[in-house]
C-alpha cells in the first residue's frame, strides 16, 4: 500500500477570471513507504506548491492527499500542525536555522512539543548520526554551510518523521558541501527513510530512485531514474 | 528545552527590544502611580484643610418653634428660655463610633442681652476651640481673649458701642472687659460680642446649657451622613444636620482630583497600550520567517502565543515592578517639594498590586493582536515559500 495517495490535486491563486494562475493541475501520483522521490521541472512549474501541499501546510483547490491513509486537508489547521509534527520532516531551501539557538537547541525544536523524553539526548545523538556530535553548542553563525545543512537535517529527522521533505537542499551549496548533504540523504534512505525533493539540479537527483517531472503545473514525465540517467536529460 | 527557553533566548538575543518594552510601560506605570499618589496625598491634605475649615456638621435642640437664628442656622426653643442642649451631649460628641474624626467640637451659648440700652445678641464660646473652627477670624485689634471675663467683639458691635481694646462693658451688671475686636466679615458674626461659655450660662442664668454645638470632622473613609446618624443617636434631645455647603465643596474638590488622577492615568495606560502595540507588532514582523518555521515544524497556534505573549508578560511584570517604585519614590520625594502637601506618601499594596497587574494586562492586551495575527500566519508564506 502507498504511504503517500496524491489524488488530480489542483491549486489556482487568484480570482476566477483571465488573472487566475493555475499552479497544479490535476496532479496525481502515489509514493510507497520507504521511496525516495525527486519533483523536478523549470522554475513557475509548480514543485514548490505541490511541496507546500505535500508538507500539509497549502490546501489545493480541489483533489485530495492521503498520507498513511490519513486524508491530510479534512484535518482541522490545528490537527494539520499536529499531523506535521508526527509525520513530516522539512529540510527547507535557506535552510532556516533560528539564528538565537545552538546546533542541539535547533535540532530539538521539533521536540520541544512533543511528550518526549530526554530530548537534548535524543537531538544530540541525531548530530552525531550527521556528524556534528563535537559542535553541539554552537551558534549557525559560528558553523559552515555544510554544516548549517547537516543540522537542518537533523532537525528535519530528530522525531523520526516518516517522510522527509527537502527543498533545493544543496541549492546554495558549495560542490563540495553539496555532495556531502546529498550523502546524507542517502544514507538516510538506506535507513528506510521515505524522501520527497523538490529541485532543479540534475546532479541532485543521482541517487533518487524516482522521478516526476512538471512543467506548467502538470506531470510531464513519472520515471524511475535508473533508466534515465544521465540526469542532464532532464533540464 | 521548552517553550519558555525559546523566549528567554530570544530575550537574550535581542535584549534591546524587550528593555525598550520594559521602559516603556515602566515610565507608564511609574507616572501613573506617582500621579495617583501625589493625588491621593494632596487629596487627603486638601480633605483636612477643608475639614478643618469652619464646622461640617452642627446640632441644635430638637425644638417646635424657631424663632432666632445663627449663622444662617435656625435655634429652637430659646424664646421659651429652654435649651434642650446641655454639656453633658457635648462630652457625648467624642464618644461615637467615629470619634477619631472629630477634629473640634464647639459648643455656644446664645442669648440677648440689653447692653446700653441697646438689645444685643452675645454669644458664649471656649474661646480655643472656637478660634480654631473659625479659621476666618482675624483679631484686628488687641488680642485673643485670656481669661474669664474678656470679650472678643465683632467688628460692627465694637462700632456700635464705641469700644476698644482694653475698655469695659457691663452685662446683666458685671463688668468684662475688650481684650479683642475682629475684623469685618460681612456676616452676622460682626454684630455679637463673644465671651466665654461659662460666664455666659451664669449671666444667661442657664447653668450648663448651650444652644448650638458646631462640630468640625476630618471625613475621610467616614461619610458624614454616618456621623451625623451616630450623633443623632448619643443626643436624642438634638438635631443633628451636616452643614451642606461644606460637605458639597467637599465632594466636588475631592471629585475633580478624582477626576483629573483618573483621566490622567486613562491617558498614560492607552499611550503605554499603543507604544507596546507597536513595539510588539514590529517584533512579530521581524520574526515572522521564525514564526512560520515553528508552523511548518508542528507548532501549534498554542505554542506560538504561548512564546509571543510569555515575552510580552514578563516584559510587563518587570516594568511594573521597576514602574511601582520608580513612581512610589519619585512621588515620595516630589510631593513635599513640588506640591507641598503635608501628608506623606504612604506604601500602598493595593496599588502595588493594581501597577504590576495592570502592567501585565496592559502587556498582555497590547501583544494579543500581534500575537494572534503571528499564530494565524501562513507558514509557507512566512518563510517564502518552503
Amino acid at each position: 500500500m502507498s504511504l503517500v495517495v496524491v489524488n488530480d490535486l489542483s491549486k489556482y491563486f487568484g480570482n476566477d477570471g483571465d488573472t487566475q494562475v493555475h499552479a497544479l493541475e490535476h496532479v496525481s501520483f502515489e509514493i510507497a513507504n520507504g521511496e525516495y522521490l525527486a519533483i523536478m521541472g523549470p522554475s513557475g512549474s509548480g514543485k514548490s506548491t505541490l511541496l507546500a501541499i505535500l508538507g500539509a501546510m497549502s490546501p489545493p483547490s480541489s483533489g485530495t492527499l492521503v498520507i498513511d491513509q490519513i486524508d491530510v486537508y479534512a484535518l482541522s489547521q490545528e490537527k494539520r500542525a499536529d499531523f506535521r509534527r508526527e509525520y513530516l520532516g522539512f529540510v527547507f531551501q535557506q535552510l532556516q536555522l533560528i539564528p538565537y539557538l545552538t546546533a542541539v537547541e535547533n535540532v530539538m525544536l521539533p521536540l520541544v512539543v512533543t511528550n518526549h523524553k530526554n530530548k537534548r539526548e535524543l537531538a544530540a545523538t541525531t548530530l552525531e548520526r550527521v556528524g556534528l556530535g563535537d559542535k553541539l553548542n554552537r551558534l549557525p553563525s559560528e558553523m559552515s554551510g555544510g554544516e548549517q545543512s547537516r543540522v537542518a537535517i537533523a532537525r528535519a529527522v530528530v522525531n523520526n518523521p516518516p517522510i522527509l521533505l527537502a527543498d533545493e537542499p544543496v541549492g546554495s551549496l558549495d560542490s563540495k558541501t553539496g555532495e556531502e548533504v546529498l550523502g546524507l540523504f542517502k544514507q538516510l534512505h538506506s535507513e528506510g527513510q521515505t524522501i520527497i525533493m523538490v529541485t532543479h539540479n540534475p546532479e541532485s537527483i543521482r541517487d533518487a530512485e524516482r522521478l516526476v517531472q512538471l512543467k506548467d503545473g502538470r506531470i510531464v514525465a513519472d520515471l524511475m531514474t535508473k533508466d534515465v540517467i544521465p540526469a542532464t536529460k532532464f533540464l | 528545552m521548552s517553550l519558555h527557553h525559546i523566549t528567554w533566548k530570544n530575550i537574550k538575543e535581542h535584549p534591546s527590544k524587550v528593555i525598550l518594552l520594559i521602559v516603556t510601560l515602566a515610565v507608564g506605570v511609574a507616572t501613573v502611580v506617582s500621579l495617583y499618589s501625589i493625588s491621593t496625598a494632596m487629596s487627603v491634605d486638601l480633605q483636612n484643610k477643608i475639614d478643618e475649615y469652619g464646622a461640617n456638621m452642627v446640632v441644635v435642640p430638637r425644638a417646635k418653634s424657631l424663632s432666632l437664628s445663627y449663622a444662617g442656622i435656625t435655634l429652637g426653643g430659646l424664646q421659651y428660655g429652654s435649651a434642650l442642649l446641655t454639656e453633658k451631649d457635648v462630652n457625648k460628641i467624642r464618644t461615637i463610633k467615629n470619634s477619631a474624626n472629630i477634629n473640634v467640637v464647639a459648643p455656644k451659648l446664645l442669648g440677648i442681652v440689653e447692653l446700653n440700652g441697646r438689645k444685643v445678641m452675645i454669644a458664649g464660646v471656649r474661646f480655643k476651640d472656637e478660634l480654631k473652627i473659625k479659621k476666618w477670624w482675624e483679631i484686628k485689634q488687641g488680642a485673643r481673649p485670656a481669661h474669664d471675663k474678656d470679650l472678643l467683639l465683632g467688628g460692627k458691635a465694637a462700632a456700635q458701642f464705641g469700644v476698644k481694646p482694653g475698655d469695659y462693658l457691663k452685662i446683666k451688671g458685671e463688668r468684662f472687659k475688650v481684650a479683642g475686636v475682629l475684623s469685618r466679615v460681612g456676616t452676622q458674626e460682626d454684630d455679637l460680642i463673644y465671651l466665654d461659655l461659662k460666664q455666659a450660662q451664669r449671666v444667661l442664668n442657664k447653668p450648663g446649657e448651650v444652644s448650638l454645638i458646631e462640630i468640625s470632622a476630618w471625613c475621610k473613609n467616614c461619610p458624614i451622613t454616618m456621623m451625623v446618624d451616630q450623633l443623632g443617636t448619643k443626643i436624642p434631645g438634638g438635631k443633628v444636620s451636616a452643614v451642606r455647603q461644606a460637605a458639597e465643596a467637599r465632594d466636588a474638590v475631592i471629585g475633580q482630583f478624582a477626576i483629573f488622577s483618573s483621566v490622567l492615568s486613562v491617558m498614560m495606560g492607552v499611550a503605554a497600550v499603543l507604544i507596546v502595540f507597536t513595539n510588539v507588532l514590529s517584533a512579530v514582523r521581524e520574526r515572522r520567517r521564525e514564526i512560520g518555521i515553528f508552523r511548518a515544524i508542528g507548532y501549534r497556534k498554542g505554542h506560538i502565543l504561548y512564546i509571543i505573549l510569555l515575552e510580552s508578560g514578563v516584559a510587563g511584570l518587570l516594568a511594573g515592578l521597576i514602574g511601582y517604585a520608580a513612581g512610589f519614590f519619585s512621588a515620595s520625594a516630589i510631593a513635599p517639594l513640588a506640591v507641598g502637601i503635608d501628608v506623606g506618601v504612604k506604601f500602598n499594596p493595593a496599588l502595588a498590586g493594581a501597577a504590576i497587574g495592570g502592567a501585565v494586562c496592559i502587556a498582555l492586551l497590547s501583544s494579543l493582536y500581534p500575537a494572534l495575527s503571528a499564530a494565524r500566519l501562513d507558514p509557507t508564506e512566512a518563510i517564502n515559500a518552503v
